[in-house]
C-alpha cells in the first residue's frame, strides 16, 4: 500500500508533476497496482476502488495544479499551513530526502550542508545561526507555539537541536514578527512533527556510529487506535570529538608550529525525550500535546592555543530544557479555532556553578480563523506569555514579565491569480513598549500552463525584538528601557516551476532588503560592559534556489543548488574606531550549496558541496576566515524484510577532501569523518 | 692638386681659430675648491644640532643641500636633524663661472631613553593580545609590534605585563601561561610557563622569584581556588604554590613582605616571604591594585562589586610597617575593571584613578561613562573636578614617563581597534592614537 498524505498536495509546484510520475511508475507495474490499497484518512478500500480513486485523485490533483494556485506552494509544518497568511514570503521546507540524510545529526549540520544560511560553529558543541547576516537573536526557532530561544541570551545553540526527534523542518527567510512575534527579524525555523494516527503499534530504532567517538541511539514508538495516538521519541547522542587538526600555534622550543594536534576536552553528551499524546475527536477536531525534555552537556571547545598549551583545561556547559505545548483545534467549520498553552523551563549551567540562570515561561495562544468565502479568510488571535526569571544577577524585585500579543491576519484570492495577505500585530510588554508590526504580501501567478507556472512574489514586513532579559536586567549594566530592535524587510521574488515529460523542477530567485535599527551590542561603557542599541545594519542580497527531478524508469535523480549573495553592512555604530561600510563579521558575502541525489529502487546515493566565502572575524582587516568548500557524500539502502519489518542502512562521509578549516576563528573543525547508521522499522 | 691645396687652407684657418680660443681660456679662472667639515661627526642622534664648517677655497658663493634640497646659502651652517636616517649633505662652492662641489653623508641615529609599549588585551573569546610600540615624544606608534619582532602572534590574552631585570613578563589567559620577552628586543625565545599556572592575574618580582597571583579557576564560584605561584627565575619553573583564597589580584613587595589585594574578600593578604605565613589586613571593601609610595606604604583601590558590595570605595592607605589600614579616601564609582586603574605620575604627587561618573546625554538621559579622578597625595584627597569625564569605553590610564602626559586607554568594542587619548597635565587633549583591540596598560623600560 502507499500512503498519501494531505500535505502531499501542498508540496511545491512541480510536486504535482512528481506525483504524476510516481503514479505512472506505480501504474507500470500492474501487479503492484492490483495489490494497491489506498489508505487515505484511515480508509482502507478494495483494490479496484482504490485504483479508481487513485487515478481520479491524480487527475484532480493535476487539475488543482494547473487551474488553481490556492494550494500550490503552501508550506505545512506540523499540520499548520505557515504560508497561508504570508503571501510573497520566502518559506522553504527541507526536502524529505535531505532531511533523512541529516536525521542522525543536529540542526547546525543540516543547515550547513544544504542551505546557504550562515552558521558559526564550534566543532558540533555550540553553533549559532545567522539568517541573512542578522544575529542569532534575530531568528526564532519555533516548536509548536514556543520560540525555544533563551529568554536570557536571546538565541539557541542549534547544535543541541537533534533532527532525529523531528519529522520536518521549515525555514522562513526574512522578517516575520507579524506572524511569529518578537525576534523573527532575519528568519524563522519551524521544527515539525507529523501526525500518523497509527492503528496498533509501530516503531523505529536507530543506531549510528561515527568518527571521533560519535554515537546516536534513538527510538520512536507510535501507538494508537486511529483516534488516539501516542508517540514517544528518545535519543542519546554522544561524541568524544577528539579529531585531528593542524595547529599553527608557534612553538618557541622547536622553532615552528606545533603542527598535528588532537582536539581535547570537547566532548558532547546530549539526551532528549519527546512525548506526544494526540486525540482525533472527529475529522479536523483534535487535541495535540507534546513534551520535549532535553539534557545537553558538553565540554566547551577551547581555542587551538589553549588546546595545546593547557591540555588538561576543561570547561563544562549544561542545558536543561522542558518544553510543553498543547493545542486543541477545531477546523470543521467556517469558523475554525485553535487554543494552545504551554510551559517552558530553561536552565544553563556553566562550569557547574550554583549561580542560577534559569527562566520559566507560561504561554497561552488562542486564535480563530474565519473563511468568509472560498477566497477570503481572516484570523484573529491573542498570545500571552508570563515569564519568571530566576537569574542570580537580576534584581530580586523583578518577579515576572507579561507579554501579550494581539494579531490579525487576512487572506484574499483575486481572480484565481492573485493572493494578498496582511498581518497586523501589536505587542504589550510589562513596563516596555514594542512597535506595531504590520506585514503585507502579494503573490501573482503571471503565467500558468499545462507544464509550467510563473509566479511573482512581493512582501513587506516590519519586525522587532524585545531585548533579552540580560540586556535589560543583568546586574547593574542592564538597561530596562533599551529600545527594541526594529527591522524592515522588503522582498521580491520570482518563481518558475515546470514539468516536461520526465523532468520537473523549480527555480526561485529572491532579492531582499533588510534594514535593522537599534541593533543591540554590548559595549564597554565606563563602568563595565553595557548593552547599546545605536548600531544600524543594512542587509540586502539575492538568493537563488533550484531543484529538479528527473525520472527514468526506476531511476530518479534530484539535483539542486542554493546560492546567496548577501552584503551586510553596518552603517552606524558606537565608537570612532569601529569599521563602517564593510561586510559584517561572520557573514560570508557568498554562500552556496549544490547537491545531487540519485535513487534506484531502494538505493539512494547523494553528493553535496557547500561553500562559504571568506568571513571577517573582527572589525579589522586581519584574522579573516578563508573561503571553504566541503564535499560530502552519502549512500543509503533500505531493505524490506517483510510486510512489517524494514531495515535501512546509511553511510555518510563528510569533508571527503579532508580540509582543515574553521567556522569560528581559532577553533578547528573536523577533517574527513564518517557516520554509519542503521534504522529498523517495525510496521 | 686643387683638392690638396683646399685642405691645407682649411687646416690653417682652423689652427688660427684654435689659437684665438686658447687665448680666451687663458683668462685665469679662480681655482675653487669645495670643502666642509661637521661636528659632531659621529654619534649623532635624532634632535641633535650639527655644525657644518665651510673650508672651501677661492669661493664666493655657497649652496648647501640636504638630500638634494637647498637648505642654506650661508658660509657656515647648523642643521637640527629631527628624524633618524642617513642625510646626504652637499656643498656647492662657486666663484663666477668656477664651480666645485663636495658631498658627505651624515648618519643620524635614534636611541630613545625609554621605550613604551601599550598592551592591547584583545578579546577573551576572540582576538589575542597585541602590542603597540608607543613613543609619543617622537610621534612613534607601531601596532602589531610583537608580531613584527617575533613573526608570530601572541597566543594569550594578557592580563598584566611587568618589567623585571630586563625581561617583560606577561600574565597570559586563554591560553594560561606566564611568558616573557627580552625587554630590549621584545624577542620571545622560549615557550611560556604553563605548569601550575591557571588564570594568572598579576605578578611582582623579588630577587630571583616572580610571585604570580592566580585565580586557579572560576573564582566567583569558589574563592578557595586561588593561590600565589612562585616562579624561579633561574629555572623558569613554578617551585611552589601558596594557597591564598579570596582571588588575589594586585601584588606588591614592601618591607620584605608580599601584599596581595583580594578581589573576593574584604581584606589584603600579607605573606611573610621567609616562611609563607599569611596574615590579613581588614579593608572596608574588596581591593584590586596597589601603588607604593616612597615610605614603602601602599595605596590600595577599594571597590564595590556585585558579590561584595560596599559604600566605602576609593583608595585605602596601608602602613606596611605596622600592617594596619590607616585611612580611606572615598571615590564613588572607582573602576572595577581588571585593567590599569591606578597611575601615579612621575613624582608620585598625583595618582590618576579610573572611575565612572554620570553624564547627561544630548537627549536628556543620564548615562554612566568613564572618567579619570585625581588623587592629590599631598592633601590626601581626590580633587573635586575630574581630570577627564564622559569617555565611553574607558579601559585604563597611564602616565607617560617621558612626556608626563596622561594616557587614557579607550576600548568601546571587543572586536574593533581601540585608541589612546593623550592629555597634557593641565587636562587638554594632546592627540589620539589608534591601537590594537582593547588597550589597557602601558609598559615602559629605560
Amino acid at each position: 500500500m502507499i500512503f498519501i498524505e494531505t500535505n502531499f498536495i501542498g508540496g511545491l509546484v512541480g510536486s504535482g508533476c512528481k506525483f504524476f510520475m510516481l503514479l505512472a511508475k506505480q501504474l507500470k507495474d500492474v501487479r503492484k497496482v492490483t495489490h494497491l490499497l489506498l489508505t487515505l484518512r484511515g480508509l482502507q478500500l478494495p483494490r479496484r476502488v482504490a485504483l479508481a480513486l487513485l487515478v481520479s485523485l491524480s487527475i484532480s490533483l493535476n487539475a488543482q495544479y494547473t487551474n488553481d494556485t490556492v494550494h500550490i506552494d503552501e508550506v505545512v509544518i506540523s499540520s499548520v499551513n505557515i504560508s497561508k497568511f504570508q503571501a510573497g514570503a520566502k518559506i522553504e521546507k527541507i526536502p524529505t530526502k535531505q532531511f533523512e540524510v541529516a536525521k542522525d545529526g543536529n540542526l547546525e549540520q543540516l543547515i550547513s550542508r544544504y542551505t546557504p544560511i550562515g552558521v558559526k560553529s564550534m566543532a558540533g558543541s555550540f553553533s549559532t545561526i545567522r539568517f541573512r547576516g542578522t544575529s542569532p537573536d534575530h531568528t526564532s526557532i519555533n516548536f509548536g507555539g514556543i520560540n525555544i530561544n533563551s529568554m536570557t541570551l536571546g538565541h539557541s545553540n542549534i547544535s543541541n537541536v537533534p533532527m532525529f526527534l523531528f519529522d520536518e523542518l521549515g525555514m522562513q527567510f526574512g522578517s516575520s514578527s507579524a506572524v511569529n512575534g518578537s525576534g523573527s527579524i532575519g528568519g524563522a525555523i519551524h521544527l515539525g512533527l507529523k501526525n500518523y494516527w497509527v492503528k496498533g503499534f509501530k516503531t523505529e530504532m536507530r543506531m549510528a556510529i561515527g568518527s571521533f567517538g560519535e554515537q546516536l541511539y534513538g527510538t520512536k514508538l507510535f501507538y494508537g487506535n486511529g483516534k488516539f495516538e501516542g508517540v514517544t521519541r528518545a535519543y542519546w547522542y554522544r561524541k568524544e570529538n577528539n579529531f585531528s587538526f593542524y595547529n599553527p600555534t608557534y612553538n618557541f622550543e622547536s622553532k615552528g608550529a606545533y603542527g598535528e594536534d588532537v582536539q581535547r576536552n570537547a566532548s558532547i553528551d546530549n539526551k532528549g525525550l519527546l512525548q506526544e499524546f494526540n486525540f482525533l475527536f472527529k475529522s479536523r477536531v483534535l487535541f495535540k500535546s507534546k513534551i520535549w525534555i532535553e539534557n545537553n552537556q558538553h565540554l566547551i571547545q577551547q581555542n587551538m592555543q589553549r588546546n595545546v598549551m593547557n591540555p588538561d583545561y576543561k570547561e563544562t556547559y549544561e542545558d536543561h530544557h522542558l518544553r510543553i505545548w498543547t493545542t486543541f483545534e477545531n477546523r470543521r467549520h467556517r469558523i475554525k479555532y485553535n487554543i494552545g498553552s504551554g510551559y517552558v523551563y530553561d536552565n544553563g549551567i556553566h562550569n557547574e556553578t550554583t549561580n542560577k540562570i534559569a527562566t520559566h515561561r507560561m504561554l497561552a495562544d488562542a486564535n480563530s480563523e474565519y473563511d468568509l468565502t472560498s477566497n477570503t479568510s481572516f484570523k484573529i488571535g491573542v498570545k500571552q506569555v508570563h515569564i519568571i526569571p530566576d537569574v542570580y544577577t537580576y534584581d530580586s524585585a523583578l518577579h515576572h514579565e507579561n507579554r501579550t500579543d494581539l494579531y490579525f491576519s487576512y487572506h484574499q484570492i483575486i481572480l484565481r491569480k492573485i493572493k494578498l495577505t496582511a498581518n497586523l500585530r501589536k505587542g504589550y510588554v510589562t513596563n516596555y513598549t514594542v512597535p506595531f508590526t504590520p506585514a503585507f504580501g502579494l503573490s501573482y501567478r503571471v503565467y500558468s500552463g499545462r507544464a509550467a507556472v510563473l509566479k511573482f512574489n512581493a512582501n513587506f514586513s516590519r519586525s522587532y525584538r524585545v531585548p533579552t532579559f540580560n540586556d535589560r536586567f543583568w546586574g547593574t549594566q542592564g538597561k530596562p528601557h533599551l529600545p527594541p530592535e526594529e527591522g524592515l524587510n522588503y522582498e521580491l521574488g520570482v518563481e518558475y516551476s515546470y514539468c516536461y515529460d520526465v523532468l520537473s523542477g523549480n527555480i526561485k530567485a529572491n532579492v531582499f532588503y533588510l534594514d535593522v535599527e537599534n541593533w543591540i551590542l554590548w559595549k564597554n561603557g565606563g563602568s563595565g560592559w553595557v548593552p547599546e542599541s545605536e548600531p544600524k545594519v543594512k542587509s540586502k542580497g539575492i538568493e537563488i534556489v533550484s531543484d529538479f527531478s528527473f525520472f527514468l524508469s526506476d531511476f530518479e535523480i534530484n539535483p539542486g543548488f542554493n546560492f546567496s549573495y548577501n552584503p551586510v553592512v553596518p552603517e552606524k555604530t558606537t565608537g570612532d574606531t569601529a569599521v563602517l561600510g564593510r561586510q559584517l563579521e561572520y557573514v560570508p558575502l557568498h554562500g552556496a550549496s549544490v547537491f545531487l541525489s540519485a535513487n534506484y529502487k531502494s538505493l539512494n546515493v547523494g553528493i553535496d558541496y557547500s561553500y562559504r566565502g571568506e568571513q571577517y572575524t573582527n572589525q579589522k582587516y586581519e584574522d579573516i576566515l578563508p573561503e571553504v568548500g566541503l564535499f560530502n557524500v552519502s549512500a543509503g539502502y533500505s531493505y524490506k524484510i517483510n510486510e512489517y519489518n524494514k531495515i535501512a542502512l546509511r553511510v555518510l562521509v563528510n569533508n571527503i577532501l579532508n580540509i582543515d578549516y574553521q567556522s569560528t576563528w581559532d577553533f578547528p573543525m573536523p577533517r574527513r569523518n564518517f557516520r554509519l547508521s542503521i534504522t529498523y522499522n517495525f510496521k | 692638386m686643387k683638392k690638396r691645396f683646399g685642405f691645407l687652407a682649411i687646416t690653417m684657418v682652423a689652427s688660427a681659430l684654435a689659437f684665438v680660443s686658447c687665448d680666451k681660456d687663458d683668462e685665469k679662472l679662480p681655482e675653487v675648491k669645495a670643502c666642509f667639515e661637521f661636528t659632531p661627526a659621529t654619534d649623532i642622534e635624532k634632535g641633535d644640532t650639527v655644525s657644518f664648517s665651510n673650508c672651501s677655497s677661492e669661493a664666493e658663493k655657497y649652496t648647501w643641500k640636504s638630500n638634494n634640497e637647498i637648505v642654506a646659502n650661508d658660509e657656515h651652517i647648523s642643521i637640527v636633524f629631527e628624524d633618524e636616517g642617513e642625510y646626504i649633505i652637499t656643498l656647492i662652492a662657486e666663484n663666477g663661472n668656477a664651480v666645485d662641489s663636495v658631498t658627505q653623508s651624515v648618519l643620524v641615529s635614534y636611541e630613545p631613553e625609554t621605550m613604551s609599549y601599550i598592551i592591547n588585551y584583545g578579546s577573551y573569546s576572540g582576538d589575542k593580545s597585541t602590542i603597540t610600540l608607543f613613543n609619543e615624544a617622537v610621534n612613534e606608534v607601531e601596532n602589531g609590534y610583537y608580531n613584527s619582532v617575533n613573526n608570530t602572534d601572541m597566543v594569550s590574552n594578557v592580563q598584566y605585563a611587568y618589567e623585571y631585570n630586563g625581561t617583560f613578563f606577561f600574565m597570559g589567559n586563554n591560553a594560561d601561561q606566564v611568558f616573557y620577552v627580552d625587554a630590549q628586543t621584545f624577542e620571545q625565545t622560549k615557550n611560556g610557563i604553563t605548569t601550575d599556572i591557571v588564570k594568572p592575574r598579576y605578578c611582582v618580582g623579588n630577587e630571583n622569584t616572580l610571585y604570580v597571583s592566580c585565580w586557579g579557576g572560576d573564582i566567583w564560584t569558589d574563592i578557595s581556588f586561588s593561590y600565589i605561584a612562585k616562579v624561579d627565575l633561574i629555572t623558569n619553573e613554578v617551585t611552589a604554590k601558596i594557597a591564598l583564597p579570596g582571588g588575589p589580584e594586585g601584588l606588591e613587595i614592601a618591607n620584605g613582605k608580599l601584599y596581595a589585594a583580594l578581589n573576593y574578600m574584604d581584606s589584603v593578604a600579607v605573606i611573610d616571604l621567609a616562611n609563607n605565613v599569611i596574615s590579613y589586613i581588614a579593608t572596608p571593601a574588596v581591593s584590586s591594585y596597589f601603588v607604593k609610595d616612597e615610605s614603602e606604604n601602599l595605596y590600595v583601590s577599594l571597590l564595590s562589586t556585585y558579590g561584595n558590595p560596599s559604600d566605602k570605595t576609593g583608595l585605602g592607605y596601608i602602613n606596611t610597617s605596622s600592617d594596619t589600614f590607616e585611612a580611606s579616601y572615598d571615590l564613588a564609582g572607582i573602576s572595577t575593571g581588571y585593567v590599569n586603574i591606578l597611575a601615579p605620575n612621575n613624582d608620585l604627587s598625583k595618582i590618576y584613578t579610573l572611575a565612572s561618573s554620570w553624564v547627561e546625554e544630548a537627549d536628556g538621559t543620564w548615562v554612566q561613562k568613564g572618567s579619570v579622578a585625581v588623587f592629590d597625595v599631598a592633601s590626601k584627597a581626590f580633587e573635586t573636578a575630574m581630570f577627564v569625564e564622559g569617555v565611553a569605553g574607558i579601559n585604563g590610564v597611564a602616565v607617560d614617563k617621558t612626556t608626563g602626559n596622561i594616557l587614557v586607554m579607550v576600548a568601546e568594542s571587543a572586536t574593533a581597534n581601540g585608541k589612546v587619548m593623550s592629555y597634557k597635565a593641565d587636562g587638554t587633549l594632546n592627540k589620539e592614537y589608534e591601537t590594537g583591540i582593547a588597550p589597557f596598560m602601558m609598559l615602559t623600560v629605560e
